[in-house]
């Protein structure tokens, strides 16, 4: 399957979806929960609050379909819109500041729904555990583009910035990150 | 976009995109090897991360609740944004128009102080400027 044809059918079940049909939503939910859980995971205290926050996306995706319009956005950033709302309702329903032991504890927690070979979970659990480090704009666009293999465009589109402004800010994350990982490697 | 900016872009391209090894991207930007290796290790390290996703029995158990929900909520509500964005449309355009006019006033009667002002400092008593 080409990928414009997976585009073309994205767009026929988003349109199938706003015209009520609960199976066309139910295929994007396949297509997308996966990228929303990762996206989420990397900002909240734990696996079961990643979860139920995935969940509220999805149902508030539901409900306000309605107003989304396919000509306008790409679906993928309309749908991370309304992931990184929801964490930050999140963490103003709990008023939590996240500490960095919280976030550490995160990752320890998590380590155990990783579905990797043993080394690369070690490696994993030792990145997922500097991410917090970094700031929430660094970490939005090394998540999306290294993790979920977003490109510039779509990275730009999902946290609504300009491409140069997301090739400015990768450059500083990944050099931020390349010092947190020297620092815990000494 | 500097030079650092230029090679990482580079090289993460020839990466993604030719499956070469972050040695072999860095070999056509040898001026800025050093600098470049740490961040190329950093980005490739990210691409472990792929491997956290939620348990197969949490996606099960949540397609089914939103399948069930959905059912509950009905039919996503149609925005009426259109229609909205058209009833909002006018006072935007309205209040652009009041601003362009007050500004071109504004233009005016600046132009006209400013050139009643300099005839004024060349006026000559019993002149119409004279004050």
């Amino acid at each position: 399957m080409t990928i414009n044809s997976t585009a073309l059918d994205e767009k026929q079940l988003l349109q199938n979806a706003i015209n009520g049909d609960q199976q066309a939503f139910a295929s994007i939910y396949d297509t997308y929960v996966d990228e929303i859980y990762r996206f989420i995971y990397f900002r909240v205290e734990d696996q079961p609050t990643a979860e139920d926050i995935t969940s509220t996306v999805f149902l508030r995706a539901w409900e306000n379909l309605g107003g989304f319009e396919i000509r306008k956005a790409p679906f993928k950033a309309w749908i991370y819109h309304i992931a990184r709302n929801a964490v930050i309702d999140h963490y103003r329903a709990s008023k939590s500041n996240t500490s960095l032991e919280a976030i550490h504890n995160v990752a320890d927690a998590g380590a155990t729904s990783v579905t990797q070979p043993v080394e690369t979970l070690v490696e994993g659990e030792k990145l997922a555990k500097l991410l917090p480090e970094l700031t929430e704009d660094q970490r939005n666009v090394l998540v999306l583009k290294f993790v979920q293999g977003y490109s510039k465009k779509e990275v730009a589109d999902a946290l609504g910035k300009r491409q140069g402004a997301i090739r400015a800010l990768q450059m500083r994350a990944l050099q931020a990150l390349a010092q947190l990982m020297e620092m815990h490697d000494e | 976009m500097n030079e650092l900016q230029k090679a990482l872009e580079g090289c993460l391209e020839l990466i993604t995109h030719e499956s070469i090894s972050i040695e072999e991207a860095l070999e056509h930007y040898p001026q800025v090897v050093n600098e470049e290796r740490p961040l190329l290790i950093a980005a490739q390290s990210l691409g472990t991360l792929k491997g956290i996703q939620p348990s197969a029995e949490y996606k099960k158990k949540a397609r089914a609740q939103l399948v069930q929900r959905m059912g509950l909520h009905g039919a996503p509500a149609r925005s009426a944004s259109s229609s909205f964005e058209a009833a909002s449309l006018w006072p935007k355009l309205r209040a652009t128009a009041v601003m362009r006019t007050a500004t071109s006033l504004a233009m005016v009667l600046l132009l006209f102080i400013t050139t009643g002002t300099a005839f004024a400092q060349r006026a000559l008593p019993g002149d119409f400027l004279y004050l």
